[in-house]
């Protein structure tokens, strides 16, 4: 079920009325939320939905014995379970690649023997909820949080605002929710409808526009454009990318506002930021934040020696490239931010070591960091969008076309390119600003501004809508 | 909950995010009774501007109970959003973006056959000889021959129909191309026309439509569209593709008929005839009839076959149309359906994306170079650069 569609919405009112009727009940409210997230899962495959259920029982069985266990048969459950929700991830997402690089490699060795390839369909959200699952029997585990009672954590892991495409919600954050009694005379309607209009927009009307208009046509065919064509391209991509993602954040965390809960935020104007490491802090939030915490810090993280710190450093981002996709692609994508963080660290070091006062005047030295960052980030999207390493190289390789201009830089292309990169460095208040007006309405015209608000994205939005770019991982 | 800003990375030595989790302040809530009544009212406004889209997108759907139902909410709506002017926002709307607005109900009652001005094909026996169906001659502007054949009785898959010898073109007078179709177009299109392009002979364009096909020219009119890129562009050449959405019901005489039922079948190759005559009505201009490859879902793969079969026979009662099998393409090692097919070099290579129906970038490659090459048997292309 997608977010922008009217059976989403009718989905959803009639969510929103049993969730406050039965929610002064837990024991009936629990299963009927339980109820909701596997109809709403189970509208794309009903077959995934047992996957998901085992997924569940598997997780909470593991939590439970390592809870029930001594400290060596906990740390030994965690393992398990650890290794189990990758095998799932392995499975589904993983074995094909591996077959086929290790088949293909064995085959220019001449030794015939391919391994099967097993072509499953990837379920949807499946990288996103075993990431959920694993950080529960972590953080049990390492005694961070208590055990869950099983319809609990059922509830918490399968809640279908964040299933399929996060923010990935940690236990700690939702167990206190789950146990709460939300005050049915306090929902957050501006701010919630505030963030799914905003979602919305962002997502039917940016993104489509930018995919259809210019994106989807350069990275099929670089060749056939101007250089500055394609990378008006590859700017288009990071913000469609952008306002794909955030927008499908954005409508998650104010549907889950409406049913009386709240959710970490996931990003924070990524492209405004300065440095590498400053771009992770504000991209997909709760994903870095899993990453430092569950791999990054196990690891070693910065605490054993310069060289191991790098070579985490390294290692983490090559690994997030792989969370997204099991192609070289997103491997050399983390590899390039994994380079550049390092490069970035090496020189902090290097300035805090020698104490070296910056090159430029501070205006012009932030703007040169932006530049340098943003285009970092850009040259990284290019190899996240292309579908294979050739075609990357093409598109990189088309950057210097001097001829061919196939017309796609429209003005109206470039002014939502660019309009949309300015409006990051917007303050950030405007939000609030506008959600306070929001609230400020009676409840028909706060109604009449939805209304019309959702009118003009469908007005503005081509027909149909496609599925957001991060369902796929 | 409070609040957590702090950069973690000074302690750690990673970016990670420190995502900020607010408590939700109360006196910015309001009792979930008013959200529901503006959310409600919100919904209801949105619903009776957009009336006509919905009904719209309604009648679209393939025929069956879900389209039927879905209709028969929405046209009430509709009727009483028209009634009231409140569909006018919207119609004013997207007259100002430049959309073609259509009646929210068409289903297709009209035939596309008459909108295009060509007659409708008649029905004479195909002449078959030893699996191939030799072609009936036609002439300018004038109807050729349909075959009657059901799908299930279509046995002439790969048949080729000798296409008349066109000039040869020349970088000076490039043979021009246009690619069209279905969303199967969108992903090797692009990479055809580059291919087609850098022969230096051809001068290729593309364009496609999504969840489009020949059963609902009520979604899509592409017999209507034809005739238009016919007029304008005037191709020396044209590749179709077509099916992938074509499974469904469509209308014939007023009457919903079943997908693959004779009478299906006749009216769908009738269309598929239609559309034939419309790009070879220009008695130098040739066809590429594309089938469709091997599918995942074998269900969906079984009646692809089944259209693979009257785009052959249809093609193979017409001059200048040529049905190109793409099932071999993309067999895997088995012989089924593979996203991982062996290519030259004896490595696997992924051909198909994982829906399990679109081709992948590599398999565009190798479908448009098939393509290509059987171009090359029908117009004399030895002047261009790979020559």
């Amino acid at each position: 079920m997608l977010f922008p569609t009217f059976v989403f919405g009718a989905f959803f009112s009639v969510v929103f009325v049993v969730n406050w009727l039965t929610r002064p009940h837990p024991a009936l409210w629990k299963p009927l939320m339980l109820a909701a997230s596997i109809v709403f899962y189970g509208w794309w495959s009903w077959r995934f939905v047992f996957l998901l259920l085992a997924t569940i029982v598997m997780n909470w069985v593991v939590g439970h014995y390592a809870v029930m266990s001594s400290d060596r048969r906990r740390r030994w459950w965690i393992r398990a379970g650890v290794a189990a929700n990758l095998g799932i991830l392995g499975v589904f997402k993983y074995w094909d690649f591996f077959a086929v690089e290790m088949s293909n490699l064995l085959e220019s060795f001449g030794i015939s023997g391919a391994l099967p390839v097993l072509e499953y369909t990837l379920p949807v959200g499946i990288s996103f909820y075993t990431f959920q699952a694993m950080s529960y029997i972590i953080d049990i585990g390492r005694g961070h949080i208590r055990e869950m009672a099983p319809l609990d954590f059922a509830v918490y892991l399968s809640f279908f605002p964040q299933l399929v495409a996060g923010p990935i919600v940690r236990a700690a954050e939702m167990a206190p929710q789950l146990a709460a009694r939300p005050d049915p005379r306090f929902v957050p309607a501006a701010e919630a409808f505030g963030l799914i209009l905003n979602g919305l927009f962002k997502k039917v009307v940016i993104s489509s526009f930018l995919a259809s208009e210019i994106v989807d046509g350069v990275f099929a065919d670089p060749s056939a454009h101007s250089g500055l064509e394609v990378a008006l391209a590859v700017y288009a991509y990071a913000v469609q990318i952008y306002a794909d993602f955030s927008g499908y954040t954005d409508i998650a965390i104010g549907v889950a506002l409406l049913l009386g809960f709240r959710f970490p935020q996931n990003f924070d104007n990524p492209y405004r930021a300065l440095t590498l490491q400053d771009f992770w802090r504000r991209w997909h939030m709760t994903l870095s934040r899993w990453l430092r915490d569950y791999l990054y810090v196990p690891l070693g993280g910065n605490r054993r020696g310069r060289a191991n710190t790098y070579r985490n450093l390294m290692l983490v981002m090559l690994l997030g490239g792989l969370w997204h996709g099991s192609t070289w692609n997103f491997v050399i994508w983390g590899g390039i931010h994994g380079v550049v963080l390092a490069v970035e660290r090496l020189l902090r070091e290097h300035r805090e070591r020698t104490g070296m006062s910056p090159l430029l005047p501070s205006g012009i030295g932030e703007t040169v960091r932006w530049l340098v960052t943003f285009h970092v980030v850009c040259l990284a999207w290019v190899f996240f969008r292309s579908e294979s390493l050739s075609a990357a190289m093409e598109m990189l390789g088309a950057l210097a076309n001097f001829e061919n201009y196939a017309g796609t830089a429209t003005p109206l292309v470039i002014a939502v390119t660019f309009g949309a990169l300015a409006f990051q460095f917007m303050p950030s208040d405007w939000f609030e600003q506008l959600r306070d007006g929001f609230g400020s309405l009676g409840w028909v015209s706060q109604g009449a501004v939805v209304g019309l608000s959702l009118v003009a994205i469908d007005v503005l939005g081509p027909t149909g809508v496609a599925p957001f770019i991060y369902f796929q991982f | 909950m409070p609040a957590s800003n702090a950069p973690a990375d000074h302690r750690t030595g990673f970016p990670g995010g420190e995502p900020r989790l607010d408590a939700t302040d109360r006196r910015r809530g309001v009792a979930a009774g008013r959200v529901l009544a503006a959310g409600a009212f919100g919904l209801v406004l949105a619903i009776a501007l957009n009336a006509q889209q919905l009904l719209r997108e309604a009648s679209q759907k393939p025929f069956g109970w879900e389209r039927d139902s879905s209709v028969a909410v929405w046209e009430p709506v509709e009727s009483a959003s028209s009634a009231v002017g409140l569909h006018l926002p919207r119609l004013w709307a997207d007259e100002a973006l430049g959309r073609t607005v259509t009646d929210p109900a068409g289903t297709q009652a009209a035939s596309d056959r008459a909108t295009s001005g060509i007659p409708a094909s008649a029905d004479p026996d195909p002449e078959a000889t030893g699996g191939i169906v030799l072609a009936e001659t036609g002439t300018d502007n004038e109807a050729s021959t349909s075959p009657t054949t059901s799908p299930s009785a279509a046995t002439v898959p790969g048949s080729v129909s000798e296409p008349a010898p066109a000039a040869a073109p020349t970088p000076d007078n490039p043979l021009r191309l246009a690619v069209i179709g279905d969303s199967m177009v969108r992903f090797f299109g692009d990479t055809m026309v580059s291919l087609a392009n850098q022969t230096g002979v051809i001068d290729a364009a593309t364009e496609h439509q999504l969840s489009s096909g020949l059963t609902r020219p009520d979604f899509y009119d592409w017999p209507a569209r034809i005739v238009e890129v016919m007029a304008t562009d005037d191709p020396d050449a044209v590749v179709l593709m077509y099916g992938g959405n074509d499974a469904q019901a469509l209308v014939v005489d007023g009457q919903i008929a079943r997908p693959f039922s004779d009478t299906w079948a006749g009216e769908y190759s009738a269309r598929v005839g239609h559309m034939m005559d419309l790009v070879t009505t220009d008695p130098d201009r040739i066809l590429i009839w594309v089938g469709q490859p091997i599918m995942r879902d074998p269900d969906f793969d079984h009646k692809m076959v089944e259209l693979n079969k009257i785009y052959a026979a249809e093609a193979a009662t017409r001059e200048r149309v040529r049905y190109v099998d793409t099932r071999d393409l993309f067999r895997g090692p088995d012989g089924g359906f593979s996203r991982y097919v062996i290519d030259e070099a004896g490595q696997r290579t992924d051909v198909r994306l994982t829906d399990g129906v679109h081709l992948s970038t590599i398999g565009g490659k190798w479908l448009s170079q098939l393509l290509l090459d059987e171009l090359g048997e029908m117009v004399d292309l030895s002047s261009g650069a790979g020559s």
